[in-house]
């Protein structure tokens, strides 16, 4: 019993915590290489890790998705999509990714005279399901070591961790005030009844065994 | 536009259930005060009086009003995160 309730825990926060990791802004120190555009077939359950269209597009399962291509410092090639998040989930209300494709084009640099940039992105890079993380902004770095801290998610999950304390403290407050005593008085009764029981079968014994004589 | 609407529609309805929610905890949260503050101080005389009468200074509260919070904060999030996001 204590195995099943430990892995139904472990799998809920796992899955808690990589839905954060997936949602939450990362920041990449990268020098862009490219941008292109490709037309994509969103078929089915592929269509979960990108962008969802306004209405007047929905049914339609291939549609032009832009692209930005980037190295990091180490060498690592990092592909961005480029995709409007609009009033969907996740909530970065992007709208501007004909601006954000412009400003990527513009930091276009070669390898001999580089120009290190910040992107901000959400999302994963899977090559076996082609995911690709979504750019969100773009700014200048201060170069290749620059490690910009994600003030952001600091403070996100700090207050997120304090509600969920609230939450539980109150929770356990609430059980230990209400639900238990309940639970103990319907136990007492039990035990109650219990002993009624056993006492008037041990009458009838004594009573039986007095007829045997 | 419709994208715009369900979101406005989710939001209403999840915030008004967050907010019905706390208004209620909090109220609660305020009589078992009252009725702490009845036994504590060993008040005599009318005690469900007491308790009517700090529940109706808890309505006129500044603590009360705090609850609306519930509402501006998420929508001012996203008015930040809109303007950050796309004209910083």
């Amino acid at each position: 019993m204590a195995y099943i309730k430990w892995g139904f825990l472990i799998t809920l926060w796992s899955a808690f915590a990589a839905f954060l990791h997936y949602t939450l802004p990362q920041y990449d120190v990268v020098r862009i290489v490219s941008t292109y555009e490709e037309r994509q077939e969103l078929d089915n359950w592929k269509r979960v890790f990108w962008s969802t269209p306004d209405s007047q597009s929905q049914a339609a399962i291939t549609r032009d998705v832009q692209f930005i291509q980037s190295f990091r410092a180490s060498g690592d090639a990092v592909v961005y999509r480029n995709e409007d998040t609009g009033w969907h989930w996740p909530p970065y209300f992007k709208f501007d990714t004909a601006n954000l494709y412009t400003e990527a084009n513009d930091a276009i640099s070669t390898k001999d005279d580089p120009e290190w940039v910040v992107v901000m992105h959400y999302g994963w890079r899977s090559i076996f399901l082609s995911a690709f993380p979504n750019a969100i902004s773009i700014s200048p770095a201060a170069g290749p070591d620059d490690k910009p801290v994600n003030w952001f998610n600091i403070i996100f999950l700090t207050l997120l961790a304090a509600l969920f304390w609230a939450i539980y403290v109150r929770w356990r407050r609430f059980r230990r005030n209400r639900i238990d005593p309940v639970l103990e008085e319907v136990e007492d009764g039990l035990y109650a009844a219990g002993d009624a029981i056993s006492e008037r079968r041990g009458r009838m014994r004594r009573w039986f065994s007095s007829l045997k004589g | 536009m419709f994208a715009f609407l369900r979101l406005s529609l989710l939001l209403l309805v999840g915030l008004t259930l967050v907010y019905g929610a706390v208004s209620l905890y909090s109220r609660e949260r305020r009589r078992a005060k009252l009725k702490r503050r009845w036994t504590e101080r060993g008040l005599t005389g009318d005690r469900r009086t007491f308790i009517q009468r700090g529940l109706k200074q808890y309505d006129h509260s500044l603590r009360r009003r705090l609850i609306l919070l519930v509402y501006i904060l998420p929508l001012t999030a996203i008015a930040l995160v809109i303007y950050v996001v796309n004209f910083s």
